[in-house]
């Protein structure tokens, strides 16, 4: 008996205390509300369907209204608002943070809410929202395959999927490699797109002693896994399989994995990747991170192309835009560089803060939404990344207060 | 005075063994994360109430009994085309302790989630079978035949822990 006592418990030894107290709170406060008025809510629920009234549901149309062009060149959602370039206003179906937003083809928007517990919107011109995918973790779109990635920790797959319409079709899942069996679970963290996904753990304690984070590639449509940690090398030169070398954004390629210091409250893999064209005796190596903040989400801080094909991608502290300079040891993780053999040179330096999104107005301008870390508020830049370029604050559309998130723009 | 005051100390003292007791059941931190909040939202709601409880340490575990049980339910009714089965894995430097470990956190995770809660709740949380069955709002009986049929399978998944569950078997049944 006190052998599967003991070993239980050196199982429950690996747990860690699990932050929830306040989010519990929270929620209970918000079961609480909704107990008081939900008798309210149900009388008058009857009675405005007896005169042919229904209330609005989240995924049904929000009101759009109209104001003037914001004039910043791109969508961008503020709070709980997207607010169209040209002037639409259109309420989003939650009030859950906003994780990342794109255009899609035909004038509709993308738009991933939630961190732990992840919604995909497809919200149409007309305010039509509906939930493409819920309830999963770390949801990733690529805008030029349209295909979408995702982990459901409950029963530890992974999905990959193609958007189509308001459905996600040909889906094909796999279960979770069990590379290590520790530490959380082995989510995407990048993707091509329809040919592999990087599958990565996000460690809650880094070990500096064991840098190597796990972590494998998926490809779908070969319905083949491999595990490649142990295959790579962070030493370039000394890689002489060129099949773990994957791309990772368009023009960009992914060597290895490690882990990097806690910085702030947000515990990071970063993937170390290399400009793809450049030789690798001139490789200045620059990092990918993928992040996990303290409630449980995870961010990979991805490559956005520009219209002809530049790529913005996240760097250290040898990134063209360095507006991410904060941490332990002065290390700067991650900024954002303009991987472009005429964007050397200039570095913008916005203040102590870092970038939360970003998006292309064209090949030589890119939009910053950026957070100061003095204040908590976000700021709009536009940058401009030819080597004379300017870095400007915008104004937020007029009435707009809260988190900024820029929508990137159609590139496929 | 916060009315949330006391489930803060009572997360505050009980809050390891819970996360302990969620991972047990689930094998997976983001999982047992989700599964303790999920509770927990439950269980905050109803504080004023559930304080007032004997054990409100074992109303928390039966809450997230249930909820892991019939979130296991639902996963169930999931469509999915699965690509391929990907091989576990162990690397070859593993103390004999980590490798038993190992082994039965395997055989664990082939456990339906009520077998796996009796097993967590009789030989982690060390409750009597009358005490499970009570948590788990089911009759003796029920946790017995759980229990016998969850060694069995944990038996026919580890036999190198076969020692370790025969002598289990034979207190337990």
């Amino acid at each position: 008996v006190n052998g599967i006592r003991e070993a239980l418990d050196d199982i429950a030894a690996e747990a860690r205390r699990y932050d929830v107290t306040e989010a519990a709170v929270r929620a209970g406060r918000r079961r609480q509300r909704v107990a008081r008025l939900a008798p309210a809510g149900a009388m008058a629920a009857v009675v405005l369907a007896a005169v042919g009234i229904w209330l609005p549901v989240h995924h049904g149309t929000q009101a759009v209204s109209t104001g003037a062009p914001t004039g910043l060149g791109a969508d961008v959602i503020v709070g709980r608002t997207l607010y169209a370039a040209d002037g639409r206003r259109i309420p989003l179906p939650t009030n859950d943070p906003v994780s990342w937003a794109y255009q899609v083809p035909g004038g509709t928007w993308l738009v991933s809410t939630g961190r732990t517990s992840a919604t995909v919107w497809r919200i149409g011109t007309d305010g039509h929202s509906r939930p493409v995918l819920s309830g999963v973790r770390t949801p990733q779109y690529d805008p030029d395959s349209r295909h979408l990635v995702w982990y459901t920790p409950r029963d530890k797959r992974v999905f990959d999927g193609r958007l189509s319409g308001d459905r996600v079709v040909d889906r094909l899942s796999i279960r979770e490699p069990n590379l290590d069996s520790g530490d959380g679970g082995l989510v995407p963290a990048a993707f091509s797109g329809a040919d592999w996904v990087v599958l990565a753990r996000a460690p809650m304690v880094v070990d500096a002693k064991h840098p190597t984070g796990k972590y494998a590639v998926w490809y779908p449509g070969r319905g083949t896994i491999r595990d490649v940690a142990s295959d790579l090398s962070a030493d370039p030169h000394a890689d002489s399989d060129p099949v773990p070398m994957v791309t990772i954004v368009r023009g960009v390629k992914v060597l290895g994995l490690g882990a990097a210091p806690i910085m702030g409250d947000r515990r990071c893999l970063t993937l170390a990747i290399f400009p793809y064209n450049y030789p690798y005796s001139a490789v200045d190596p620059r990092r990918h991170a993928v992040c996990t903040t303290r409630d449980g989400g995870l961010t990979a801080t991805g490559g956005i192309t520009s219209p002809k094909g530049l790529t913005l991608i996240d760097a250290g502290t040898s990134g063209k835009i360095d507006v991410w300079k904060f941490g332990r040891g002065g290390m700067g993780i991650p900024g954002w560089a303009i991987d472009a053999d005429d964007a050397h040179g200039a570095v913008w330096r916005l203040g102590k803060g870092y970038v939360r999104s970003v998006g292309w107005l064209d090949d030589d301008t890119v939009l910053v939404a950026y957070r100061s870390t003095a204040t908590g508020t976000d700021r709009l830049y536009r940058i401009g990344v030819r080597p004379s370029g300017t870095a400007d604050r915008l104004p937020l559309p007029a009435g707009a207060s809260g988190d900024v998130t820029v929508v990137a723009p159609v590139t496929g | 005075v916060d009315r949330f005051e006391g489930f803060r100390e009572f997360m505050t003292v009980q809050g390891d063994r819970l996360s302990r007791f969620a991972y047990l059941l689930t094998g997976d931190h983001h999982a047992a994360e989700d599964l303790l909040q999920t509770a927990l939202a439950r269980v905050a709601a109803r504080w004023p109430k559930v304080s007032r409880y004997e054990r409100p340490e074992a109303y928390v575990r039966r809450a997230m009994v249930n909820e892991h049980i019939s979130g296991w339910r639902r996963r169930r009714k999931l469509v999915e085309q699965p690509v391929e089965a990907v091989p576990d894995r162990y690397e070859d430097d593993r103390s004999e302790d980590a490798v038993r470990r190992l082994m039965l956190k395997r055989a664990l995770a082939a456990l339906p989630p009520r077998q796996r809660a009796v097993i967590v709740l009789r030989y982690f949380s060390d409750l009597t079978e009358s005490e499970v069955a009570d948590e788990m709002g089911c009759a003796v009986g029920t946790v017995k035949s759980q229990a016998h049929a969850a060694l069995a399978t944990l038996r026919a998944n580890a036999p190198h822990l076969a020692e370790l569950l025969t002598e289990t078997a034979e207190v337990t049944t």
